[in-house]
């Protein structure tokens, strides 16, 4: 009885400590960053590119935008952007090569030449946590890094609905809560804009495989 | 005469228990030693409370705060009940080696050279592993037939964590089921070859905490046949191949909930009339 009474209370105090991050506080999230960016005179090339991307992304969620999305090109990235990156070559011993996030996007959307990379970075994501997606060849700044970690969270939202696999979703919603506080923290417009896809991208995968 | 060498992951594992129990009463059987990890210290703490986080936290108030008190409630034939017909005497493995005078050995990390050097010495023909971590290769190495483990669900398509929640999440209640699988240990995750396994049947009001409480009911008995079987030759490792089934690992909240409404609805199919 006595053990039953500390067991509400320490129930109580271990919810404080789940960091989940609900469907609305996520929209929440999305609108006001794209509000704010929105606003900025200054954006970068860059960082209003993938603005726009995240209009498309919000007009297919439903949520606020201002006026419609821009239109935006559909060619696939040229194998030429990725230099020498294979699918051997672009994750070994927990290493990840700069660009595997765009390029595994790239290669998984058309074909399964990819699944078995994803599923060593999915283990790698899972295993290492918080301290996954930290070692990079050649060393990157930290902007990059957050860019990168960015593409694989996007990445792994994308394969969810490609393939069904609700692993990567769990994935994704687990680096996405990770990744907020570090990102959010940090003054730099490309990054933020790339978290909110992030979220937006894990918010159209939770609405098609979670419904 | 078939030596075993209990490896249990904190001294009041009733699941451990129950095993170092009936093993001492079957037959054909020697419990050797047992190798009990220690209780936590900060740097684990620290360790895997930045890695599970709240799990954790909920997992050190069932163990340690409830204990066996935690199946009060249940109506399930669980642990506790399994424990009350087998009539265990004892609250602790290091109570049960003090009865029975088997060697205990408390170590900090089941792979520390302690347990190792125990192997070395005893040369187990199994070692029965009740949980506690990842074993290395140069343990899986040393008993003669292999380290057996009890997985809480179905091998080979279900590898990893939360499978009974993935189980229900991917729909496949009715095809796969729940269940357990006894199968030896290597240096993969859930991959080594299967002994036996085992599914349970669903009832109407079950949700996952009463799945696994049945389940773990039925790891017990699938160790003890396995054992039996492995002594009299009756049974077979068969290997698994890695690509018929999937690792699954820590289920998010939001894929947890999905999971329980999936259950939910598998296990009280519609009926034509809407009811």
């Amino acid at each position: 009885m006595h053990k039953r009474g500390i067991g509400r209370t320490l129930e109580g105090v271990l919810a404080s400590f789940d960091s989940e991050i609900s469907a609305e506080d996520v929209r929440a999230i999305v609108e006001q960053g794209y509000h704010r960016l929105a606003c900025k005179g200054d954006l970068a090339q860059g960082a209003r590119q993938d603005l726009g991307i995240l209009e498309n992304l919000m007009a297919e969620l439903g949520w606020r935008t201002y006026g419609s999305p821009p239109m935006l090109e559909t060619k696939p990235p040229s194998a030429a952007k990725f230099d020498d990156l294979s699918v051997e070559n672009c994750f070994a011993r927990g290493i990840l090569r700069p660009g595997c996030g765009c390029y595994l996007d790239a290669l998984s959307a058309s074909g399964k030449q990819a699944d078995a990379c994803m599923e060593n970075l999915l283990r790698h994501v899972e295993v290492k946590r918080r301290q996954a997606l930290r070692k990079f060849s050649p060393i990157l700044s930290i902007e990059a890094q957050c860019l990168e970690r960015c593409d694989v969270s996007i990445l792994f939202s994308r394969f969810a609905r490609r393939r069904g696999d609700l692993r990567f979703l769990n994935a994704a919603l687990k680096m996405n809560e990770w990744y907020l506080k570090e990102v959010r923290s940090l003054n730099m417009d490309m990054v933020q804009v790339r978290l909110l896809l992030a979220l937006a991208e894990q918010e159209l995968s939770a609405g098609e495989l979670l419904a | 005469m078939m030596k075993i060498v209990l490896f249990a992951p904190i001294d009041n594992s009733l699941y451990a228990r129950l095993l170092a129990g009936e093993l001492l009463k079957t037959e054909g059987v020697s419990l050797e030693a047992m190798v009990v990890r220690s209780h936590w210290n900060l740097k684990r703490f620290r360790s895997e409370l930045g890695r599970d986080g709240a799990r954790l936290l909920r997992k050190v108030y069932q163990k340690y705060l409830l204990g066996d008190a935690r199946y009060n409630d249940s109506e399930n034939r669980n642990l506790s009940r399994l424990a009350e017909e087998k009539r265990l005497d004892f609250g602790s493995l290091k109570e049960f080696a003090r009865l029975h005078e088997v060697p205990y050995i408390l170590v900090k990390d089941l792979n520390d050279p302690a347990g190792e050097e125990v192997l070395k010495e005893v040369q187990p023909d199994l070692v029965v592993f009740t949980g506690g971590g990842l074993i290395r290769a140069n343990i899986l190495a040393l008993p003669k037939l292999g380290v057996l483990n009890c997985h809480t669900g179905i091998l080979p398509p279900y590898r990893g964590m939360d499978v009974v929640e993935w189980t229900a999440a991917e729909r496949q209640v009715s095809t796969v089921g729940f269940g357990a699988t006894l199968h030896f240990m290597d240096k993969g995750v859930d991959s080594g070859p299967i002994i036996l396994k085992r599914t349970i049947s669903t009832r109407p009001n079950d949700d996952f905490h009463s799945i696994r409480e049945r389940l773990e009911v039925v790891m017990v008995e699938l160790m003890l046949e396995g054992i039996a079987g492995l002594r009299e030759g009756t049974l077979q490792p068969q290997a698994q191949k890695i690509e018929d089934g999937r690792q699954y690992f820590v289920m998010h909240p939001r894929v947890k909930r999905f999971a329980e409404q999936q259950l939910v609805d598998q296990i009280n199919p519609k009926r034509d009339d809407g009811r």
